[in-house]
Order: structure tokens, then sequence, then C-alpha cells
């Protein structure tokens, strides 16, 4: 049975004159991945950054699993199953690996002690092949393997209800990409977990995404299957006529 | 609060005035305005609060002594007498705050007189502004030769200056044999000018001296007593004031030089009541000098102050409080004596008269050449504690010989 | 011979007391970005503290034990560490908003707080100085004709135990896990699930605890007065600027230095310098190496 996992009512962000994000409303299905696209500019990021609560809305409101989450903070976000990673990956440099991998633990109050969370940090670091790279500092890592960090972090938030990736794949080295699609795939799969993944690159988003999500100038323009938002016409016209 | 309080004080006067006087100068007392006297005094930090706490409650006294017992003083109004009252003004043991608080007296109190400045900085500070303002200024606790020795009109000293400290402490060491002395000195003006000066005066009597300068916001004195210890000497003069006076004593016991080396404490801190608490043991054999001794007789003045002193704080009267009183009657009695409030007039007749303070020795101000210009000269004395835990009035007077009550104990 | 020997051993004891407050400073700033400018004011509390613990409540309530004084001070550490909290989050967490202007007034509050408690100690205890008894007889080395005070023993290694728990607590427990994150990435911490308001609050609890049990544990030693912690807030910024900002070890290994800097300079120069040794030490660090000993060369955001 396919149930409604985030529903987005009315959703409006301005920047001054800029309107980035204009009345969306939206509905995502529980354990789909959402390819979310559009050009430079769409108001895909501040989506992202208004539903992980790093932006207030102006206006609207957004429900995770029948959890208001306007006016939570980001840290009780990661509590109840919403988990972002950014652009830029964010990791803590001068800790280990597996450091990075422990840490949502160590601020959720649960009172296993870091031993006994050991196992289930192993088994992320294997999940997105960092097992190595354990006792290495995470400054150490490339851009893709700080990647798969932030996925492997992800994973330690467990149970995950909806994963926002932003453009996951931007300057990573092909190995990577294959290590970072398995990755999203086994924790959709393992958590039922919605994604929602920004990329430019339509070949893994046809890959990954039952569901592609498209905006233009603030708004959705489309939803559908890859195929389906390529034969619309507000799609060609947003991308300025190339073929998407 | 201001209306508040002069009221009461002007009762009060009343009070007293009808046991000492007609009916007809009561009531003409009743409707005086008060005389405001100023204290200035540091009463926060980097100030001496302490002293100055102690300085102000001998004022407040000196000033209820006045006004019960000398039916206030003469006010503008002449013959009509008025009640004196006490203004505070704190200068934070600082120079330019003492000035801004003194102009502040003088502008919006009108003082006729002030009295209660602690730091010699202060004192010289606001000398030339108690020449500009014709304001009688009673130096009670600075002790720079040179508040005196600038010669000014409207300047009295009736405390001790370095000076007078540093021939009883020289003449209490040359006669007691000690031959090799270890000064420490606080890099203050206090400390660099009578540090080097004490090193001169035993260095030139024959004897072996050092001086250590130590900074005062340090609390680790260890390297330099170190030192001293390298020194060997066979008396230890402590010129620490406040806190390091305290640190000296505990770490020269660190590194040994206690408790076989006697040590003398410049001024009178082993009398304050936390003094045993800070060093218990430590403390024994402790010598110090000292304006005021419990056993020595004082005047009535001096008595009363005492009696009324332990009935409000309950505890006795030390020297900073008896010294405030002491100068706040001084000037009610010159005040009366030149029947006017006016600097001038005032000043004249602290020139010309004796005057009743609280000890024996009395107060004049004579134009005397040097630092003896304006200054009344006190006593000082050399005193011992021979036990832990002794009271102030048991300790022994070494010095000045004529009223020795003991023998020094090593 | 003697001499150095004596002055290696205090400046050992004495690194151990400055590492405790620098630590302090070090963390505070590490983990909310601001610099505690009140931190010799919590030296001063927790020295108040100590006294009134040791000297009124203790023989009050008829308690006598071995080593009082530890326990005293361990619990004056726990007294200024819920003041601490509660300072930050009435005072200081709602001016705490990084990015914003109001951040560059959390540390004029802590300015503030400074003057606030200086002149609330003058106001309740008065201006004197106090002192506690000694912890420990004096310890007399008869061989090396070394005299060592038994309280500057005793708080030295006090303060050696307490930096270890301290490193135990932050590289052995989840909550230390925490505190290196948020050091190290406030944002990225926050969205791993952190609660920065909540770990900002203990982390000043935690350093002005430190800087606290410092002032507690030197009480014997350097006496107990509303300004006794002018010293320790000037050695402190000494520390953390010669250790880099932010670097709990550079903050240990400066706290050494800095201790044995002062004391063989004025042992073996000249000894009214001894505060100036740390100056020239620091400014020798701020020309040749700015960043301080393990700090990075740029304040990461």
């Amino acid at each position: 049975m396919i149930s409604s996992i985030l529903q987005i009512r009315c959703l409006s962000k301005r920047f001054g004159g800029t309107h980035a994000v204009r009345e969306i409303s939206a509905d995502l299905q529980r354990g789909q991945i959402y390819g979310l696209i559009g050009p430079n500019g769409s108001g895909k990021t501040t989506l992202i950054n208004l539903i992980s609560g790093f932006y207030a809305p102006d206006t609207g409101e957004i429900i995770l699993d029948g959890e208001e989450l306007t006016r939570r903070k980001p840290y009780e976000l990661a509590g109840l199953g919403l988990v972002r990673t950014f652009q830029m990956p964010k990791t803590f440099a001068s800790l280990t690996v597996l450091e990075n991998v422990l840490l949502p633990v160590a601020g959720d109050g649960r009172s296993e002690s870091l031993d006994a969370m050991r196992d289930a940090a192993f088994d992320a670091l294997a999940t997105t092949g960092l097992t190595g790279m354990a006792q290495h500092p995470a400054g150490s890592l490339s851009g893709g393997q700080a990647m798969l960090l932030q996925l492997a972090r992800a994973l330690m938030c467990a149970p995950v209800k909806l994963l926002l990736l932003d453009e996951p794949f931007g300057g990573v080295a092909p190995a990577l990409k294959e290590r970072i699609t398995h990755t999203i795939r086994q924790i959709n799969e393992r958590f039922q977990a919605t994604v929602v993944l920004v990329s430019h690159e339509m070949s893994t988003i046809r890959a990954l995404c039952s569901n592609v999500i498209v905006m233009g100038n603030g708004q959705v323009i489309a939803q559908g299957t890859l195929d389906e938002v390529s034969a619309s016409p507000e799609v060609v016209a947003a991308y300025l006529g190339k073929p998407v | 609060m201001d209306f508040e309080l002069s009221g009461k004080l002007a009762i009060a006067a009343a009070a007293a005035a009808f046991l000492t006087a007609t009916a007809t100068s009561a009531m003409a007392q009743a409707n005086a305005t008060p005389v405001n006297i100023g204290v200035l005094t540091p009463l926060s930090p980097p100030g001496d609060s302490a002293a100055g706490q102690l300085i102000v409650r001998g004022a407040e006294l000196g000033a209820k002594y006045v006004n019960q017992r000398l039916g206030g003083v003469w006010n503008s109004t002449c013959p009509a007498p008025g009640p004196v009252n006490i203004v505070k003004g704190d200068d934070s043991g600082l120079a330019e705050k003492g000035m801004a608080a003194l102009r502040s007296l003088v502008t919006n109190d009108k003082i006729a007189g002030v009295l209660g400045t602690y730091d010699s900085t202060v004192a010289l500070a606001v000398q030339p502004l108690a020449e500009q303002y014709k304001l009688p200024l009673l130096v009670t606790q600075a002790s720079d030769d040179k508040i005196s020795g600038n010669h000014t009109k409207f300047t009295f000293m009736t405390h001790t200056i370095a000076r007078d400290r540093s021939d009883v402490v020289e003449a209490f060491i040359k006669s007691y044999g000690f031959k090799r002395v270890a000064i420490l000195a606080e890099n203050t003006d206090y400390g660099t000018s009578s540090g080097p000066d004490m090193q001169k005066r035993f260095v030139d009597g024959g004897m072996s001296s050092q001086l250590w300068i130590f900074d005062k916001t340090n609390p680790d004195l260890l390297p330099t007593l170190l030192q001293v210890k390298k020194f060997a000497p066979d008396v230890i003069y402590n010129m620490g004031v406040g806190a390091p006076a305290y640190l000296i004593v505990k770490q020269s016991a660190d590194v040994g030089l206690l408790p076989k080396t006697p040590m003398i404490i410049s001024y009178d801190l082993p009398i304050r009541p936390e003094f045993w608490r800070n060093l218990g043991e430590l403390g024994k054999n402790m010598i110090f000098l000292s304006y005021y001794q419990p056993k020595q007789v004082l005047t009535d003045a001096g008595k009363w102050l005492q009696e009324e002193y332990r009935k409000s704080y309950n505890e006795p009267a030390l020297y900073s409080s008896l010294a405030a009183f002491g100068n706040t009657i001084v000037l009610a009695q010159a005040m009366n004596a030149a029947c006017s409030t006016e600097g001038e007039k005032v000043s004249g007749a602290l020139v010309k008269g004796g005057f009743t303070s609280w000890n024996q020795t009395g107060v004049a101000f004579k134009q005397s050449d040097g630092v003896d210009w304006q200054r009344s000269v006190q006593p000082i004395m050399v005193l011992q504690y021979t036990k832990a835990n002794q009271g102030f009035g048991d300790a022994t007077i070494l010095y000045p010989p004529n009223m020795k009550t003991g023998e020094l104990v090593r | 011979m003697q001499l150095l020997l004596q002055s290696l051993t205090l400046a050992l004891l004495n690194g151990a007391i400055y590492a405790l407050m620098a630590m302090g400073i070090t963390f505070i700033a590490s983990i909310m970005r601001i610099i505690n400018w009140s931190t010799g004011e919590f030296y001063m509390v927790g020295s108040f503290a100590h006294l009134a613990l040791l000297t009124v409540i203790f023989p009050a309530l008829g308690l006598t034990l071995p080593m009082a004084w530890l326990l005293s001070a361990l619990l004056a550490m726990g007294l200024v560490f819920v003041l601490g909290m509660v300072v930050q989050r009435t005072l200081i967490a709602p001016m705490h908003r990084p990015g914003t202007q109001a951040f560059e007034y959390a540390t004029i509050m802590t300015v503030a707080l400074s003057v606030l408690l200086q002149n609330g100690a003058i106001m309740i205890a008065g201006p004197n100085q106090y002192s506690v008894p000694d912890y420990m007889r004096p310890i007399l080395l008869e061989d090396l004709e070394i005299v060592l005070n038994g309280s500057r023993v005793a708080s030295g290694l006090a303060a050696l135990a307490i930096i270890l728990l301290f490193y135990v607590l932050l590289y052995r427990t989840s909550l230390g896990l925490a505190f290196r994150g948020i050091a190290q990435n406030r944002l990225a911490a926050e969205t791993a699930g952190l609660n920065l308001k909540t770990m900002d609050m203990l982390a000043f609890g935690i350093g002005t605890g430190l800087c606290a049990v410092a002032g507690a544990l030197l009480a014997p030693v350097f006496l107990v007065h509303p300004l006794n912690g002018a010293a320790a807030t000037m050695k402190g910024f000494e520390i953390i600027v010669i250790g880099g900002i932010g670097s709990l070890g550079g903050a240990v290994v400066a706290a050494f230095g800095l201790a044995l800097v002062e004391g063989l300079g004025a042992t073996f120069y000249r000894a009214e310098l001894q505060q100036l040794y740390g100056f020239v030490f620091l400014i020798g660090f701020l020309v040749f190496r700015p960043q301080g000993l393990f700090g990075h060369r740029e304040r990461r955001v």
C-alpha cells in the first residue's frame, strides 16, 4: 500500500525581491525515490533548505508523517527521521571517520555507550565502503568519500523517514558514484525511506528515481516519470528549449 | 532619601542641643542648614575599600560627636551653630576618579572641608583642586612626603609620612642589632619610593641590605622569595599592602624563611580580624607598625568614639576610623574657632590653634620647613605578637623605648 | 642546582593550574565561538564557594573528613557549573546567535558579567582577603634542601587529575564526541541532531567550572578575595593565544611552557619582571607563529 509521508502546503519563501519558492504544494509517498530537477535558480536548494528547517518559510506548512515541521529546529528534525546531506559535504574534519558516523548517536540522549553503537557504525561504514578509512581523519577523504560519509551518518539516524540529497554526485569520481547510488538504495530499502534527490545528472535520475519533480521559477511545473516530464511543454520551455 | 537623612540629622542634632544649650539656640540649629563635610576615600576597587569603609565610619561618628558634644559648628550666619553632615565621595584609589569626586562634592554638595584621602596619588591629585576651591583638605591616611612638602595653603597632614615610618623602622632595626635586611616592596608609588630609601638607609648604616620590588598583581612570589632565601637575611621588611602582604608571609614559610627569620609588616595589617584566620601559626612573632594600640590612653573624645563604635559595629575602632574621626572633630573645632565655614578663615584657624583629637598627642599645624609644613606629627609604635591568635591589645610594644612593654621574641 | 630543581617543580605545579584555567576558556571558545571575559570572576566565585564550604558549611554540619578540601573544591566546581549554566541560559543565550550582530554582544555580556560578579563579591563578602587552612603539611626534601608547600603540591596534583578526567570526558564519552563535533562544525552538528542550545549551556557550565575549581584549589596559596581572579584571566588568555585559540592540547602545552618561562625568569633573572616574561613569550608567538602552537591560520567559520 502506498501512503503519504510528506505533505507540503502552499509553501512560499522570498529573499528581498526574489520569490524563490512560490506557493508550492506537494505530496510525497513513503518509500519512493524522487528526483528534484530544474534549471539553476529554479528554487530546488531553497525548497530543500525549507523542508530541512534551515530557512523558515514565509507561508505554508510542511508535515512529515503527521508531524508539523515548520516550527521545529534543525536538530529536532533528525530525531523525527529527516536527514539531509549538503552539496559541499559537511564533515568533522579532525574527527575520525568512525567518530563522524557515531556523532548523531552522541546527541540523541540514548543511553547506550559509544561502544555499544560501534557495531552499527561499522555496519554503516561497510554499506558505504568506508570501513578501511574508519580511523582516518575525515579531513583526508575525497569529496565523494565525504558524501558517502554523510550517507553513513544518515544510516545512524535510523529510522530514516525522509532523506534529502542536494547534488550528491557533483564532482564525484565514477567509481564512487556507484557506491553512492548503492547506499541511497540501501537506505531507501532498509527503512522504507523516502528520498528526494537534487541532481543535474539525468542518467542517475533515470536509474534511481521512479518519480521526478520539475521546478521552474519557484514553482513545481511538472511531476511524473522522467519520460512524462520530458514531454511536458512547460519543462521544455523552462530549460530554454534544450532537450531534457 | 537625602531629605529624610538631613531631616533625621537635624532632629538628632536638635535633641542633643537640648541637653547642652538653651532652647533658643536649639531652635536655631534645627532650622539651620547642615554644614557638609566631604569624605573622599576609596570605596570600590581597585582602591582599598576596606580602609575606605573604616574611614567613613570614623568620619560619621565624628559628625555625631560634633553635633552631640560640641553643638554643631558655626554656620555662616554666625553666631547660630548648625549641625555637620558627612557626604561620601568614592575615589576608587585612582587620581582621576578622586578629582571628579571632589569636584562633585564641591559643586553639588557645597562641602566646607574634605578629609579621608587614603592613597597618596589621590591626595596629590586633589591637592591643587583644594587650593583652587579654597577648601581645607585634611589628609587622613596618605603618606607621601610630597603632600606636605608642596607647602600648599589648604592641605593639612595628620597622618605620618613615609619618612616617619622609615625613621622608626631604621631605628628599630638598628637598636635590635639586625645586620642583613631583606626588603620586599610593591611596584607602586609607595614601594618604589620607600623601598630604595629604606635600602639606602640600611646600607648607609653599615648593614647589608637587598631590595626586591615585585609586581602587585602577581600572586606568585616564590621565585622572588627563593632569591631572598639565597641572600639569607636576619630580618625581612615586608612592605606589601593588602593581599601581597599575606602572600609574602605564606610563601616565605613555603621556602623556609619563616618562622626562623623575623618579619616586619610595614603597617597595621595584623590587627585586622582576618589576620589570624588567614595565617594561623604563621602570624606568631609577627612584628608590625601601628599608630594605635588599644592599651594606649585616649582623650575623652577618643574614649567616646571607642564606646560608640563598639555599639554600632560590635568591634573596636581601628586606626583608620580613629584618624578620620580625629580629622572631623579637628575641622569642626577650627570652624568654631573661626566662627565661619569659609575655607580661608578655617585654614587660618587650623594653622593658629591647637586641637583635641583622639590621642593624647593633640593636633597642631605649624608652617615649618620641608615636609613638616602644616603637619601634625603622630607617634608610631612597633608591636609584636608573641603567640598565635593573640589579641591586638596583648601585642608587645617594642618601640619607641619609652612605651616599650616587653622584649623581642625570635 | 637546588634553586633550579625547586623552580622546576613549582613550574610544573603552576602549569597544571594554569592549564585548568586555560582549558576552561578555550573550551567555551571552541564550542560557543565566544571569548568568556569573566573567566577570572568564575575563578573568584569558585574560591569563595570553596571558602564558604570548607570554613563555614562543613563545620556547621559537623563534617570532618580526610581530604575535605578536595570534596569542597569539587563541590565548588559543581556549584559554579550550575551557576555558569544559569548565566549562559539567562544572560548569554539570548544574544548568542552565530552570524548575527547580537553574537558580538554575547562577548560584551561576559565583560559586563565580570564587573557584576566582582562588585557582587565585594558587596557580599567585603573587600578583605581570606584564606583556607593548608591542605597538607609542607613537604621537605631534605637531601635536596627543597621545601614544597603542601597546598601547592595537593592542588597541582588535583588539577592534573581533573585535566585527565576532562580528557576522558572528551575522548571516551558520547557527550565528549558531541562537543568535539560542535567545536568542528556547528551547522553540521546541528544537522546531525545535536541540540546546540543545550550543548552551549553545558559547555559554558563546564568551562566556568574548570576555572572555578582552579580558584578553589588555589585558595590557601593565592588567597580568597574579590579581585583574585584578575591574574587568572590574564594568564588564561596569554596561554590560549600561545597555544592557539580552540586547541585544548595547545592550552595544556602552553600552560606548562608559560609557567616554566615565568618561574625560571623570575628565579634566575629579575623577579619583578615575572609577568613580563609571559608577555614577551606571548609577543614572540604573535610575531613568529600568530596562529599559536596548534592553532589554525584562519578562524574556522
